[in-house]
């Protein structure tokens, strides 16, 4: 009951604290988002079965009732398809709009070639959706031609979405070590010993460089993803320099925190 | 279940009991998070039973009689309306208490866990966010500092009080950060690593 009590009063704290920073009904609208395209994936893959069993029959067959279940087939997949893709964008517009980031600009630039995606798929819809058989065919083309396009603009969206956030978290840490310098300089001043403190700041600032250079190498090998490119090979590369961008951050927060304590015991 | 699970599980746990809060039906919360749903489920089960005991046990002199339907209790309660009890009509009372039955001495502890709870997170939200709580070892440390610094002790006081604050508001900020930083590039890698549509444009 205790260990009830206590849950209570952390949720109700932590509840409160993201609800301070605005956060959370960006979170919580993202969590729907994602659930409804986690549910749009699992229609469409039991469209892409039902559509290689259809076509399976007619193979086999070759009846006027399997052929027009297969044609029924072609369209459902065309359908399904679209709309998961959309979800899984929309769901990725949720994400990116509610992470913070340094540049406001950055952010809209993410979400614009999103929406620019989304609005393509939404008008693909209709056209889908009163296609005849023949048309589907010309349909399936357009939306096989567009997949390749789709992935490269989730690659490149997810990327630069993940530059913004680390490089937010990057920045907060040089201005921490920034108040940190100031403080040990006015202790130097005051006549104490800060030389392990200098040390100590040294490394966080050098931990601080290191970090900014990943996201910035992060930054441009995101950027350079398009269509055209390996873009798979190229996310994968990006992902690691943000992967080396956090082992840096995390061992900056750990060291100023450390930093802090002993600035406290030589006051 | 590791760190990051953990994390995660805690998130979800906070941001259920917001939708909860917000009128939010439960079944809709547990489709929402449907990889919790086992542990979402116990929490509220312990937040219902919980609301229940705090509506039960609100110190009110009229609930009070009901529950303990004791004479003597009344009594004391009637005469000591206007004032606070002794500490021999206090142990008095929770003698006769025990006496009573065991659901009421739970309830008692609660009350005590409650109030015992709510004390010290009111010290501690004192010690972190009250410049005043902060003053009077910051005047010590600023005398101390007085002939090398050669400020006066209004300036160090001031400066010192500020610093703190900045200091734990940045680490505070950037730990938050930090874990918030975490959960994000999860989310994000997810949708890096999304194969759903592969192999799509062969079928079609």
């Amino acid at each position: 009951m205790i260990a009830v009590v206590f849950i209570g009063i952390a949720g109700a704290s932590a509840s409160a604290q993201v609800l301070r920073t605005g956060a959370i009904n960006g979170g919580i609208r993202y969590r729907q988002v994602r659930e409804e395209y986690l549910k749009s994936v699992d229609i469409y893959k039991n469209a892409r079965r039902e559509l290689l069993e259809a076509r399976e029959n007619y193979q086999n067959l070759k009846t006027p009732e399997t052929k027009s279940l297969l044609e029924k087939k072609n369209k459902a997949i065309l359908n399904n398809a679209a709309s998961a893709m959309i979800k899984q964008l929309e769901a990725l517009r949720s994400k990116a709009e509610n992470i913070q980031t340094v540049s406001e600009n950055e952010k809209t630039a993410v979400l614009t070639e999103l929406d620019k995606g989304i609005d393509w798929l939404k008008q693909k819809q209709p056209q889908i959706e009163n296609a005849t058989p023949e048309q589907i065919k010309e349909q399936s083309k357009v939306i096989r031609n567009y997949l390749i396009n789709n992935r490269a603009i989730v690659k490149r969206a997810t990327g630069l979405a993940m530059a913004g956030r680390i490089n937010l978290v990057i920045a907060k840490a040089e201005n921490f070590s920034e108040k940190a310098s100031d403080k040990i300089n006015e202790l130097k001043s005051a006549g104490k010993d800060v030389s392990q403190l200098e040390i100590l700041l040294n490394d966080i600032n050098q931990k601080i460089i290191l970090a900014k250079e990943k996201h910035e190498s992060a930054k441009e090998k995101f950027e350079s993803i398009s269509s055209e490119s390996d873009f798979n090979k190229t996310f994968n590369e990006g992902h690691q320099f943000i992967k080396d961008a956090n082992q840096y951050i995390r061992q900056v927060h750990g060291q100023l925190i450390q930093l802090v304590k002993e600035m406290k015991k030589i006051e | 279940m590791n760190a990051d699970e953990i994390k995660k599980l805690y998130k979800a746990m906070s941001e259920a009991l917001e939708l909860k809060e917000k009128g939010e039906q439960l079944s809709e919360i547990l489709n929402l998070f449907s990889e919790y749903r086992e542990e979402l489920e116990a929490m509220f089960k312990d937040v219902e039973a919980l609301a229940f005991l705090k509506e039960s046990i609100k110190p009110t002199e009229g609930i009070f009689e009901k529950i303990v339907a004791n004479e003597e209790i009344s009594r004391l309660l009637r005469e000591d309306e206007a004032k606070h009890f002794s500490l021999f009509q206090s142990i008095e009372l929770f003698s006769q208490l025990l006496t009573a039955k065991k659901v009421y001495v739970g309830i008692a502890v609660i009350v005590l866990i409650f109030g015992i709870s709510g004390f010290y997170y009111r010290q501690l939200q004192e010690e972190i966010i009250s410049p005043v709580a902060e003053k009077k070892e910051s005047e010590k440390l600023a005398i101390n500092n007085l002939t090398d610094n050669n400020l006066t002790p209004k300036n160090s006081v001031v400066l010192k009080t500020e610093e703190t604050v900045s200091f734990k508001e940045m680490e505070s900020d950037l730990t938050d950060e930090i874990n918030s930083l975490s959960v994000d590039l999860d989310d994000l890698e997810e949708f890096g690593n999304d194969d759903s549509f592969e192999n799509l444009e062969t079928i079609l």
